[in-house]
């Protein structure tokens, strides 16, 4: 579905990815494990649109994607949930939900996944009329991973979702995550949280200073003493 | 009397709001202090002025074409002077846009005269007593036509799609584009309506006070944009509250105070207000964080 190749990209002269290649197949969660630097976002913004790539190749469905703005590439099926949540807090809860279904036609389909949002998200629901900004950060994750199913994307790209949270909070993304897998829907997620990333996903790369160095079946890397040294905290916890 | 004051301090100021809400539209969206919106301002007076010289139309048509021109003109002036220009050295876009204004106000002086000129008697003055105030056509066909537009702008701002995604846009350009929105169309959709607006005032502008000239918009963007600064940044009812507050203040200082010192008495209670509540009467709101 989603095939990357020899990728690169860099800001300014400083290379961030050098000849990245990864794979998302249909109905796939994908896992993209790496210390802080070595090129995570810089490829789901590469992907998606934010970043021209300097060389390499994007398909999604037959199309390349390199040349493409973001809001085409979101005309593809291909929505991002930024790193940070970047919700826009000037808007209502409700108006950023609108704002992520804003390609679709406001049908019956459209209305009722934003019933079932309101439903797998209740306090989105209780709080649709306030500023998203006066949400808390877990809200504003529910809020910004809501926002990208609103768009009804072929792939959803997911960065950092637990990022900066409270512990319960963390459970109860990777729980949003794991229902989404069962749903079918296909995930390439990017993680600090490598564990339970990659228990709750079917493939995983490792990045390294813009190299990806290893790609496995999650059981595979969970076993694997290297990842388990640099990513899992030592040895089983 | 008093009320007599407020009604031409509203008529006056609603002008001022309906310029400053084009510069807060455009620097919500660019982050851009759009220096020769006052040019198109001027530009919709000799606009309007001329549709009605030349193909002698009545003052509604003249309005609303003066309107799609000085649209077409703003989104002309993004294309040409803003697009192009490098947005990573901060200045050189507003610089370009001071360009602009030079280029507008030669092009209208060539065109149309240095003369200050006015509108011949399209609209018969008829005056309205009202109590013991009174209203002429010209000050009705003003407030109506001006609050009219605000509030069309308000409801196309809060109420429609586009401008969900207009407000989402200024508030990040990238989450917006990563939500589906093309950045562009809506940079060009928002010079097109701050100059629309632009240009509906400066009609009104020339019928209240009969003083097209090619360099009237100078002062007029001056105040504009201290009114986007009372208003809050990017603020769109700030603009418009701000915008009738000058107005107000300004005809009150003349009515009470001394006329020669109306300018310096607006803007000194702006000052006052800056000093006081920096970020404007009614909070900024700019990007980010
Ligand atoms: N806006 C930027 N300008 C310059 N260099 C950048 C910028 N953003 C990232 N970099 C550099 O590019 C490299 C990759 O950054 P990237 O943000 O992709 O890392 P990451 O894997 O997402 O890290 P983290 O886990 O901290 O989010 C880093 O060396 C970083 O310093
Ligand atoms: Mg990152």
């Amino acid at each position: 579905m989603l095939k990357v190749s020899n990728l690169y990209a860099a800001y300014g002269e400083i290379l961030a990815l050098k000849g990245v290649s990864l794979e998302v197949r249909e109905g796939e969660t994908v896992t993209l494990i790496g210390s802080n630097g070595a090129g995570k976002s810089t490829l789901l913004k590469t992907i998606s649109g934010v970043m021209r790539p300097r060389g390499g190749d994007i398909v999604f469905d037959g199309h390349h994607l390199n040349r493409m703005k973001p809001h085409e590439i979101v005309r593809q099926g291909i929505v991002q949930v930024q790193e940070g949540r970047a919700i826009l807090k000037r808007l209502t809860v409700l108006e950023n939900l609108e704002m992520g279904g804003y390609l679709r036609p406001r049908d019956t389909e459209y209305r009722e996944d934003l019933q079932r949002i309101f439903e797998r998200f209740p306090i989105l629901d209780q709080r649709k009329q306030q500023l998203a900004g006066s949400l808390s950060g877990g809200e504003q994750q529910m809020l910004a991973i809501a926002r990208g199913l609103m768009a009804k994307p072929r792939l959803i790209m997911m960065d950092e979702p637990s990022l900066g949270l409270a512990p319960l909070i963390v459970s109860e993304i990777f729980r949003i995550i794991a229902e989404m897998k069962k749903e079918g829907r296909t995930i390439l997620l990017v993680e600090q949280n490598a564990r339970k990333a990659l228990q709750v996903s079917d493939r995983g790369y490792v990045i390294v200073t813009g190299n990806i160095i290893l790609e496995d079946s999650c059981e595979a890397l969970l076993g694997n003493s290297e990842v388990q040294e640099a990513y899992l905290g030592g040895r089983k916890a | 009397m008093f009320l007599q004051q407020m009604i031409n301090g509203l008529m006056l100021g609603s002008a001022y709001s309906l310029i400053a809400i084009g510069y807060t539209l455009i620097f919500g969206v660019l982050s851009l202090l759009h220096f020769a919106h006052g040019e198109v301002f001027m530009m919709g007076a000799f606009f309007g002025l001329y549709l009605v010289l030349l193909f002698k139309v009545n003052v509604y048509v003249a309005l609303f074409g003066s309107m799609v021109i000085t649209a077409i003109l703003g989104i002309l002036v993004e294309r040409v002077a803003v697009r192009p220009i490098s947005k990573e050295f901060h200045l050189a876009p507003l610089l370009s846009t001071v360009g602009v204004t030079i280029i507008l106000q030669d092009a209208a002086t060539k065109i149309f005269g240095g003369e200050q000129v006015g509108f011949p008697e399209t609209i018969k003055i008829v005056n309205y007593p009202i109590g013991n105030v009174t209203v002429t056509s010209v000050q009705m066909l003003i407030l109506a036509t001006s609050l009219f537009l605000m509030l069309v702008l308000h409801l196309f701002v809060n109420r429609t799609r586009l401008g969900t995604a207009m407000r989402a846009a200024a508030e990040s350009g990238r989450t917006a584009s990563l939500l589906g929105v093309n950045i562009n169309g809506v940079v060009i959709l928002t010079f097109g309506v701050a100059s629309a607006l632009a240009g509906a005032a400066g009609v009104l502008v020339g019928l209240a006070f009969n003083a097209i000239s090619p360099f009237m918009g100078v002062e007029m963007a001056l105040k504009s944009f201290a009114i986007m600064l009372l208003g809050g940044l990017g603020n769109i009812t700030g603009a418009m509250v701000g915008g009738l507050i000058l107005g107000i203040v300004e005809v009150l200082s003349v009515a009470y105070l001394a006329s020669s010192y109306r300018d310096a008495f607006a803007f000194g209670v702006m000052v006052m207000i800056l000093i006081f509540r920096p970020s404007g009467l009614f909070g900024a709101k700019l990007h980010g964080d």
